[in-house]
């Protein structure tokens, strides 16, 4: 029961002289929680915690009408959109992934100075030198990633429970704004740490830019993204200030529409539970509504919570955030891809019609207009982009249900195997293929953390197992007390000598001791030069032999020897 | 067995603690993770300095820091020793780090007297992108820890053959030349006496008239025997052999052309060392190949 104030406004004195001071204590505190939560006095608060039902009139739709923050939310909500089922929460999720990237962003932001002079040491400095510096920024990656994904999955959702129908068409076109602002906020963060893998990703990524119809113009878009006609300062000072407040603002603008729809038509319930043509989701029966506060209050925190003990943990744990070497605009790493969710993009320009019409044996078409970079990279895109945004408008077929929809769902199906296998065309295990004693070399020993093979075979070798000496796989005699070494060595042999591509192959693994404490492996492969399938002789009958050779610096506080 | 605001109850707590109790976990642990890394760091700094080392600096410095002579000094223990030098003669004030740092990224304006009697032909060269050279600034970083490392893991235990030097002597007999080992020395397939390869190619070209540092050596058993007639001939040669065994060890002793060649004035480019790294047998085979280009 909510307590009125006696006129006029007595003394702290006359108060306590007439009402004893326990209950002007209590008379304050109540008035501070009402304040506090806009409108729920503190007994109220207390039959919440007991689990009582509201009295009438309820106060506990006041913050509903009273607050800033909840006036937002709707007060009620139908019993059928409160499981797990048709939600699955990936709306909610979604927005508070983007709270806390937020939230680790900005302390981030505090260690971080966007100038290819220092943005690498930077990072090095958050890993060394700032306590929880790793886990935030570990957090913050793992949650660009997860919302990225939850962005996606809340898409597909929305598609198969046909949420997007009428009247929720425009929702749905501002969720494909938000997605494509995903997509681009992890992207331009992906840039700023300036090693190898962001500088490369990038690149791949923002070539697409140049394509831009006609030349002219895509010159133009290369150059205000990059500002330069290559990455360089100005094209990290310009994805930073995309990446801290340009796409944020956006995003958040974008955001804000797009609930504010959701609300106004409803949360859709699931489409079996409405008659065909309805939409009865601001309609709910007195006895369906689930009131917001405090049920789908506490069910919310706790999603919350649970979102945030599988980033922590999952941080702490189980995932690293990657680092490579300082990028280096000179030294295009081998296999280097975009970020995964543009992995598609990178299948699309490897010519996925040709490659198809070349496997079932038949002729490539004489025009090369489809094929070009102009058309899979940006003009395709961009159509399907355009596509996803008018899609529901599209949609004549009224009903919601799944028995109705079956050519729908089978395109919604057909498009998500579409974009798995061109995410998988997109990796370098697809149609990418340098010499083959590059591969071996790569498999072993790549320069850069490999997309296929990570650090390579040798990196796993521990310190102590690399024993200065000369092995040559013709011949192997590893030392006894090297398991780790031998293994290795045994596998170079089974890899060289299966490799088709490399006749006669052997190679010569030289490890030898630079400094105390740092070693220097060597491998050279050798293999027979072919001709017209045999292989060269010199004038004294012994098969002409090519050499490719790499060699790398192992320290011993490099932390390698794990698997 | 609990209803659903229980079950959540519970869930909300077990999930808080588990999040709490894992930052606690990173809180005590933080210290020691940051040490780790900071080593991590410096470790692959150091890996990345000698990839570069190797691609940049050991041409004229020697693959293990040794040096090569009239190319660049040993580094190893030699910038260590010249360092303590200038800090103890001339109050050198900056650090080891910096001193390597700045000698890499600016180069040295001037030849360097880094060990006495040795001249190198060229000074050391600017590296750091800011002074114009072909490296980033933690390419260079990583540099300075790779050589620093050397310091810190002491001079790396090479053992020095003992042997008889030919130094400057021009009275002491040779014997016989081989011709093949002599062209397998100058090709650095075998060592000479000293353990170090010789380093005549890295200035001398064999095609005619290419000029490296020093002139080519193409046809120089013919041309020796005409400048031991020269007018201007100042050695006391009195054959070719002895003519190409005096610039060996005594390149000061006649400078052809002194605008091209002579570092300064009555000194050559070539280094005066040359001989404390042969054996009498070295210098003979050297000669014996350099007489079959005529």
């Amino acid at each position: 029961m909510a307590l009125r104030w006696p006129e006029p406004i007595p003394t702290l004195q006359k108060e306590v002289q007439q009402y004893g001071w326990r209950r002007v204590i209590f008379m304050h505190l109540d008035e501070l929680v009402t304040r506090v939560t806009a409108g729920i006095p503190l007994t109220e608060v207390r039959n919440i915690i007991r689990g009582e039902p509201p009295p009438r009139p309820n106060p506990r739709v006041k913050p509903h009408t009273e607050g800033f923050i909840l006036h937002i939310k709707p007060s009620f909500y139908h019993e059928a959109v409160t499981r797990l089922y048709p939600t699955f929460r990936l709306g909610l999720l979604s927005f508070y992934l983007f709270l806390i990237e937020t939230i680790t962003g900005i302390f981030l932001m505090i260690f971080y100075t966007p100038s290819p002079l220092v943005a690498y040491e930077n990072m090095l400095r958050i890993l060394n030198n700032v306590p929880f510096g790793q886990l935030v920024r570990d957090v913050h990656r793992l949650g660009a990633e997860a919302m990225v994904v939850a962005v996606m999955l809340h898409m597909l959702r929305t598609f198969f429970t046909a949420s997007y129908k009428r009247p929720r068409q425009f929702t749905w076109a501002t969720g494909v704004i938000l997605l494509v602002f995903t997509l681009f906020l992890s992207f331009s963060g992906y840039l700023l740490p300036w090693d190898q893998l962001s500088y490369w990703a990038v690149t791949i990524g923002t070539s697409m830019a140049e394509a831009t119809p006609p030349p002219a113009l895509g010159r133009i878009v290369n150059l205000i993204l990059r500002g330069a006609p290559d990455i360089g300062a100005a094209g990290l000072l310009r994805f930073y200030l995309l990446h801290v407040i340009f796409l944020p603002l956006l995003l958040f603008f974008v955001f804000f529409v797009h609930y504010y729809k959701v609300v106004r038509h409803g949360l859709s319930l699931p489409p079996e539970m409405e008659a065909v043509g309805d939409d009865t989701a601001r309609k709910v029966p007195p006895e369906k509504r689930v009131p917001y506060i405090p049920d789908i209050a506490i069910q919310e925190a706790l999603w919350g919570i649970a979102l945030i003990a599988f980033l922590v943990i999952g941080a702490a744990f189980f995932y690293d955030a990657p680092l490579e070497q300082h990028a280096d605009p000179l030294n295009t790493p081998l296999h280097t891809t975009a970020p995964w969710y543009f992995l598609w993009l990178q299948g699309l320009l490897k010519d996925p019609f040709l490659l198809a019409l070349d496997r079932l044996g038949l002729p490539s078409p004489p025009s090369t207009i489809y094929n070009s970079k102009t058309f899979m990279g940006v003009i395709l895109p961009g159509l399907i982009l355009l596509f996803l945004l008018i899609m529901p408008y599209l949609d004549f077929n009224i009903s919601r249900r799944y028995s109705h929809r079956r050519k729908a769902l089978v395109a919604g199906l057909v498009g998500v195997a579409a974009w798995t296998l061109l995410t998988y065309m997109g990796t370098p295990a697809f149609a990418v293929t340098s010499s083959a004693d590059v591969e071996v070399l790569q498999e072993f020993m790549p320069l850069n953390p490999d997309p296929l093979y990570g650090e390579g075979r040798v990196r796993t070798i521990p310190y102590e197992q690399l024993i200065p000496g000369t092995y040559d796989t013709r011949n192997l005699q590893p030392p006894a007390d090297a398991p780790k070494l031998s293994r290795v060595l045994e596998e170079l042999k089974h890899r060289i000598e299966t490799d088709p591509h490399l006749p006669q192959g052997y190679a010569v693994v030289r490890i030898s001791e630079a400094q105390p404490g740092l070693k220097r492996f060597e491998i050279a492969i050798r293999w027979a030069q072919m001709k017209n399938g045999q292989p060269v002789l010199d004038p004294e009958g012994k098969p002409v032999m090519e050499e490719s050779k790499r060699a790398i610096y192992l320290h011993r506080d490099g932390g390698y020897g794990g698997e | 067995m609990f209803d659903l605001a229980t079950r959540r109850i519970i869930g909300a707590t077990i999930l808080t603690l588990a999040t709490v109790i894992t930052i606690g976990m990173v809180w005590l642990t933080e210290e020691q993770r940051m040490a780790r890394f900071e080593a991590m760091h410096k470790a692959k700094a150091i890996e990345n300095g000698a990839l570069l080392y190797e691609q940049y600096c050991s041409t004229c410095h020697g693959p293990n820091g040794e040096g090569v002579p009239g190319k660049g000094p040993d580094l190893n223990p030699g910038v260590f020793q010249h360092y303590e030098a200038l800090k103890q003669n001339q109050n050198y004030a900056n650090s080891l780090r910096n001193f390597i740092k700045l000698t890499i990224a600016a180069g040295r304006p001037i030849r360097s007297t880094y060990r006495a009697n040795e001249v190198y032909a060229d000074p050391m060269p600017t590296w750091s992108q800011d002074f114009g050279g072909p490296l980033r600034p933690d390419q260079i970083d990583s540099l300075v820890e790779f050589i620093l490392n050397w310091q810190t893991a002491g001079p790396a235990p090479t053992p020095t053959p003992a042997f008889e030097a030919v130094g400057t002597d021009l009275t002491k007999p040779l014997p016989p030349g081989d011709p093949k080992r002599g062209e397998a020395l100058w090709n650095q397939e075998v060592k000479q006496a000293s353990g170090a390869a010789a380093s005549c190619k890295a200035c001398h070209s064999l095609k005619p008239g290419e000029v490296l540092v020093g002139p080519s050596l193409a046809g120089i058993a013919t041309r020796a025997a005409e400048r031991i007639r020269a007018p201007d001939y100042r050695g006391q040669a009195k054959t070719p052999e002895e003519y190409i065994r005096e610039s060996i060890q005594q390149p000061n002793a006649y400078i052809v052309e002194p605008d091209k060649y002579a570092a300064a004035p009555g000194v050559s480019k070539m280094p005066a060392t040359l001989g404390n790294q042969m054996s009498a047998q070295d210098l003979a085979d050297l000669i014996a190949f350099l007489m079959t280009l005529k």
